[in-house]
């Protein structure tokens, strides 16, 4: 189940002058012929933790920017990295006490019309306190 | 009859001036009962016997330490004297309750970079432990 304001902090994080893709974050998929590049975030998976009495989620989420070129997608990856790791998100009704970066991934793609698309990215673990 | 968990328990550390809740944060609370002896075994005793003297109760409690606050930690500083009153299955009446005069050895910290930190604290019982209800 994923979080909905955790999403909207993700979003908040990464949208705007923050990094190369400017407005361009996507959750889940990216729009159809959307111009590169751009960064699309998935909300993986979150355990319940009940390793107390206070509610604890651990999430994960795989954020990752595609581009024109491996250099621009591996740039906004970078400033994704420099906006997300070791930062106090805010999440409403939560508390954010750690946002790690984890394994990162790289990969290309070509599309039906023969263009070659860039990906950069990695998960990063997200634990909320209630 | 049924088994259960730990989830319910409550804990609370009751001092002359205020009342610290042990519940919301805690992983483990150990309760130790034992029991004194002196070995009364005679030359030719093919077994040892033993008897009894006095009963001791210990608790240990571990938990996780909450941010801005030190409210936990100076109601457990080492050598505080309270009271400690446990419930295993909560406060309901007709619950079980432990009930124990005990000095705080002092809050344990230990502070993991990727994990929570976590408080420990055992306790000392001074005199009779209490076996009751709610």
């Amino acid at each position: 189940m994923s979080i909905p304001a955790l999403n909207t902090a993700i979003y908040s994080q990464l949208s705007g002058t923050y990094t190369t893709a400017g407005t361009k974050v996507y959750y889940l998929q990216a729009p159809d012929a959307a111009v590169l590049p751009y960064i699309v975030f998935d909300y993986v998976a979150d355990v319940d933790e009940n390793y107390t009495a206070n509610r604890t989620k651990n999430c994960s989420m795989f954020i990752r920017a595609y581009g024109t070129t491996p250099a621009q997608a591996g740039t906004i990856d970078a400033q994704i990295d420099g906006r997300l790791h070791a930062v106090t998100l805010s999440v409403s009704g939560y508390t954010n006490f750690w946002t790690r970066r984890e394994n990162a991934y790289s990969l290309s793609e070509t599309d039906a019309s023969g263009r070659k698309t860039y990906m950069a990215g990695a998960d990063y673990r997200v634990r909320l306190d209630t | 009859m049924a088994e259960f968990t730990g989830s319910a328990l409550n804990v609370q550390w009751v001092l002359a001036a205020s009342t610290t809740d042990l519940s919301g944060d805690y992983r483990t609370v150990s309760w130790n009962p034992s029991i004194g002896m002196v070995e009364a075994t005679a030359g030719s005793d093919p077994f040892k016997s033993y008897l009894t003297t006095q009963k001791d109760t210990s608790v240990s409690y571990s938990g996780v330490f909450q941010t801005a606050g030190t409210g936990t930690e100076l109601a457990l500083i080492t050598g505080q004297y309270g009271t400690l009153i446990i419930g295993p299955e909560g406060t309901a009446a007709a619950k079980r309750k432990y009930t124990l005069p005990a000095y705080s050895q002092g809050c344990k910290f230990n502070f993991a970079y990727a994990d929570v930190v976590e408080l420990a604290c055992d306790f000392q019982g001074n005199g009779t432990a209490t076996y009751g209800t709610f």
